[in-house]
C-alpha cells in the first residue's frame, strides 16, 4: 500500500526508548540534507544541535517518560551542513508491537522565529541600554560595597552588644560575689578568736582574693585582645604551634600533649593573637583530657565556600574560607552548653580555669572576620571549628575570571 | 502547619523507615522525577523529596538571583532542609547537577551525611586542557543563547503541559501542573550555574563515602567524566550502568534501584 503519510506537509520522525531513529519522512530528510537510509538506525541526537540534546536529556525525556506526551515544544533540528531548523513539535510515546516508540511530528517555524528574534533584539537593546548606563553600574557597585561594610558593622555592633551584656554580668555578679565574700571574711576575721580560726579565715581570704585577681587578669587579657590593633600578615600555622606547645609543656609537664597537625594552609592573620588562640585551645584539650590518658589533638583544614554576609538577609556573596578543625580526645561536655561556653567567665568545669579562654578565642576570630563554633559529646571529645576568610581568596577569584 | 523551609522547598516526607533518604532533582525537573525509585525504599527509609527554589512547586518569592547564581546557593537549600528537619546520617541521592550540590553540602557540613549517591555526576561540563567534560565552552554559550532566544518557546513549553493528560490518569493533576514548570529566566540562570560550574578542586575535600552511577552513552556526563570522578573523589564506589542517556532513574529504575541497594547493603 502506498504510504501517503510520507508526503504529509509536516516533519515526522520516530525513535525507540534507547534513542535510535526508526522512521524519518521525506520532507524531514530532505530538509536535513540526508538520505533517509543515512538516518535510519542512527541515534536521534544526529539531527539535534547541542542545545536540543541538552534540552532533550534534561526536559523532554523526563516529561515524556512521566506524561507520555508533550505538545508545542519549540526546538531546533540540525541539518547535515549544520544549518539549524526551528521547529514546533508534538511528541507522543506509545506502545507499538511491545516496544515503546516516541513519535515526533513538527512544523518549521522560520517566520515565527524571525519575529521572535526581532522582539528579543529590541528587548536586549533596551536592557543593555539600561545595563551599560555607567552611572547606574557605579551606583550598583557602591551599593554592593556599602552592603558589605554594613554587614560587617552590624556584625560588630551585634558582638559589642553581647559583650556589654557579658561585662554587665561580670561586674554585677562575677565580681560582686567574691567582693561580698571578702567583706564577710574580714568581718569573720575581726570576730575570730584564737590563732587557728584566724588562720582558717585568712586562708579563705587568700583564696577569694586569688579568684578576684584571676577575674581581673582575665578581663585584662580580654581588653588587650579588644584594644590591640590587629596586624594581619600571611602566617604559617605550623610555624606558630611549636612555641605554643613549648609554653604548655612548661605549664603542664605531665600532660603528654600529642598533636597531629595535618598539612595546614597559610592564613592571613595576626600571629600573636593566633598564638594566644591556639594556646587556649590546646590548653583546654590538656586540662579536660581523659583521666590517665594523654591529650591527643588533631588539627586539619579544608577550603570551603560560604556566604560572606552574616547579618543582612537576602544578600549573598560566596567567598572562600579556610575551615580549621581542632579535635581532641578529652572528656567533652553536654552539647546543650555549646553556646554558653563562649560567654565570659562561664565555666562548666568547677575547678580548672577562669572561663576566659573561649571568650578570648571568639573575640580573636571576630577580629579576623572569622567565626568559632564547638561541638562536643560527653566522653568522646570536643571539636572546635574555626572559619577564616581565605588568604588566597582574592587571587583565586582573579584566576577564575581570567580562566 | 508547615515550617517556612519545608514550604519554601515544597518538602514531602513519607516512608516507614527512620534513616533519611534525601532525593535532590536535577536541572530541568522537580521531585516527581523520583517516583520510579522511591517505592523501592519507602519501607526501609524516611523518604524526603523537595524542589529547589525556582523549580517545581517551590515558593517563587524565595528566589534570589545572587544566591542561586552559584551551586553554593542550591547547596544551602539542602543544608537548610537538613537543619530544619534535624536530619543526620542522611543518604543523599542527587541526579546530575545535584550530585555536585550534594558534594558541596557534604563538604560544608559532613556531619549531616552518611552516603552520597551520585547519579550521572559531572564536576565540570566544559573541556579544559587534558580534561574532557563533554562540551566546548562555545557549545554551552550556544545553548544558553538558544535558551535566551527561545524564551517565548521555553515559556510555551510550560503552558500546554498544564492540560490534564487523559492517557495517564494515574498521574496526579499536581504533577502535570508542576513538572518542568520553571520560569524561563530562572531556568537560564540554573543552566548557567550548572554548566559553567567547575568543582573539580572540591572533589578531594569530600570525606563522605559515595556511589557513582555512570550511564552508558550519556552526552551530559560522558564516560570520561565518570572516570575522572572515579579517580578524583575519595571513598567512592563506581558502577557503570547498562542504562543509556542521562536519566537512568526514569529510563531504567530497576537497575538503578538494584545498584543503590547493593551499595547500601555492602556499605552497611
Amino acid at each position: 500500500m502506498l504510504d501517503l503519510s510520507q508526503h504529509a506537509p509536516c516533519f515526522y520522525f520516530a525513535a525507540t526508548d534507547s534513542g535510535t531513529l526508526i522512521e524519518v519522512n521525506d520532507l524531514l530528510s530532505t530538509h536535513l540534507e540526508y538520505e533517509r537510509e543515512e538516518l535510519l538506525h542512527q541515534p536521534v541526537e544526529k539531527i539535534f544541535p547541542i542545545a536540543t540534546r541538552v534540552f532533550q536529556q534534561t526536559h523532554l525525556i523526563p516529561l515524556i517518560k512521566l506524561k507520555g506526551s508533550a505538545n508545542e515544544i519549540y526546538i531546533s533540528l540540525q541539518s547535515k551542513s549544520k544549518k539549524q531548523i526551528p521547529v514546533l513539535l508534538n511528541v507522543v510515546r506509545r506502545n507499538c508491537d511491545d516496544q515503546m516508540i516516541t513519535h515526533y511530528a513538527g512544523i518549521m517555524v522560520l517566520h515565527r522565529k524571525k519575529f521572535e528574534e526581532e522582539l528579543i533584539a529590541s528587548r536586549n537593546a533596551a536592557e543593555s541600554a539600561l545595563f551599560e548606563n555607567t552611572a547606574l553600574l557605579q551606583t550598583k557597585k557602591e551599593l554592593q560595597e556599602n552592603f558589605e561594610r554594613l554587614d560587617q558593622q552590624l556584625n560588630i555592633t551585634h558582638k559589642q552588644n553581647e559583650e556589654l551584656v557579658q561585662f554587665n554580668r561580670v561586674v554585677t555578679h562575677d565580681l560582686e560575689e567574691p567582693l561580698r565574700k571578702l567583706s564577710l571574711f574580714i568581718q569573720l576575721l575581726r570576730e575570730a578568736e584564737g590563732k587557728e580560726s584566724r588562720n582558717a579565715v585568712l586562708e579563705k581570704l587568700v583564696r577569694v582574693s586569688g579568684q578576684l585577681s584571676g577575674i581581673v587578669s582575665g578581663l585584662q587579657q580580654y581588653v588587650w585582645v579588644n584594644e590591640t590593633r590587629v596586624s594581619k600578615r600571611v602566617i604559617d600555622i605550623h610555624a606558630i604551634l611549636p612555641g605554643v606547645q613549648a609554653q604548655l609543656q612548661n605549664e603542664y609537664p605531665d600532660a603528654g600533649l600529642e598533636d597531629v597537625a595535618n598539612s595546614l594552609p597559610h592564613i592571613h592573620a595576626d600571629s600573636k593573637q593566633m598564638s594566644l588562640l591556639f594556646y587556649h585551645l590546646l590548653s583546654n584539650a590538656i586540662r579536660f583530657r581523659q583521666p590517665g590518658m594523654s591529650a591527643v589533638v588533631e588539627i586539619s583544614s579544608t577550603d570551603i565556600q560560604q556566604n560572606q554576609f552574616r547579618r543582612i538577609e537576602g544578600k549573598y556573596k560566596f567567598s572562600n574560607f579556610t575551615r580549621i578543625l581542632v579535635r581532641d580526645n578529652g572528656i567533652g561536655f553536654d552539647p546543650q552548653y555549646k553556646d554558653q561556653v563562649f560567654e565570659l567567665f562561664k565555666k562548666l568545669h568547677p575547678v580548672s580555669g577562669q572561663g576566659v579562654g573561649l571568650s578570648l578565642c571568639q573575640r580573636i576570630m571576630e577580629n579576623h572576620e572569622g567565626s568559632i563554633s564547638i561541638t562536643s559529646e560527653r566522653g568522646k571529645g570536643t571539636t572546635i571549628t574555626l572559619l577564616l576568610p581565605n588568604a588566597s581568596g582574592i587571587e583565586d577569584e582573579k584566576a577564575a575570571r581570567i580562566d | 502547619m508547615p515550617s517556612p523551609i519545608t514550604k519554601r522547598n515544597n518538602v514531602h516526607i513519607f516512608g516507614k523507615g527512620k534513616q533519611p533518604m534525601l532525593f535532590a532533582h536535577g536541572f530541568g525537573c522537580d521531585q516527581h522525577m523520583w517516583r520510579y525509585l522511591t517505592p523501592a525504599f519507602e519501607n526501609d527509609y524516611k523518604i524526603i523529596l523537595f524542589d529547589y527554589v525556582g523549580s517545581g512547586h517551590s515558593d517563587p518569592a524565595a528566589y534570589n538571583v545572587e544566591r542561586y547564581s552559584s551551586l553554593q546557593g542550591y547547596a544551602m537549600d539542602v543544608l537548610e532542609i537538613c537543619e530544619e528537619l534535624k536530619l543526620s546520617e542522611v543518604i543523599f541521592v542527587g541526579h546530575s547537577v545535584s550530585s555536585m550540590v550534594g558534594i558541596l553540602a557534604a563538604i560544608a557540613k559532613p556531619e549531616y551525611f552518611q552516603h552520597l549517591i551520585l547519579v550521572g555526576p559531572s564536576p565540570c561540563y566544559i573541556n579544559n586542557g587534558e580534561y574532557v567534560g563533554g562540551f566546548d565552552r562555545s557549545d554551552i554559550e550556544g545553548m544558553l543563547e538558544t535558551m535566551e532566544k527561545n524564551y517565548i518557546g521555553w515559556a510555551n513549553f510550560l503552558a500546554p503541559n498544564i492540560m490534564a493528560n487523559p492517557e495517564s490518569p494515574e498521574l496526579a493533576e499536581e504533577l502535570t501542573q508542576s513538572f518542568c514548570a520553571t520560569d524561563p529566566e530562572i531556568a537560564k540562570q540554573f543552566a548557567e550555574a550548572t554548566f559553567f560550574s567547575d568543582n573539580r578542586h572540591d572533589l578531594a575535600k569530600v570525606t563522605t563515602p559515595s556511589l557513582i552511577l555512570q550511564c552508558s552513552e550519556d552526552i551530559i556526563a560522558p564516560i570520561e567524566v565518570g572516570e575522572y570522578m572515579r579517580s578524583a573523589l575519595p571513598r567512592n564506589s563506581y558502577r557503570q550502568m547498562k542504562a543509556t542517556g542521562h536519566c537512568p532513574h526514569m529510563s531504567a529504575p530497576e537497575e538503578t534501584i538494584d545498584l543503590i541497594k547493593e551499595y547500601l547493603t555492602s556499605a552497611g
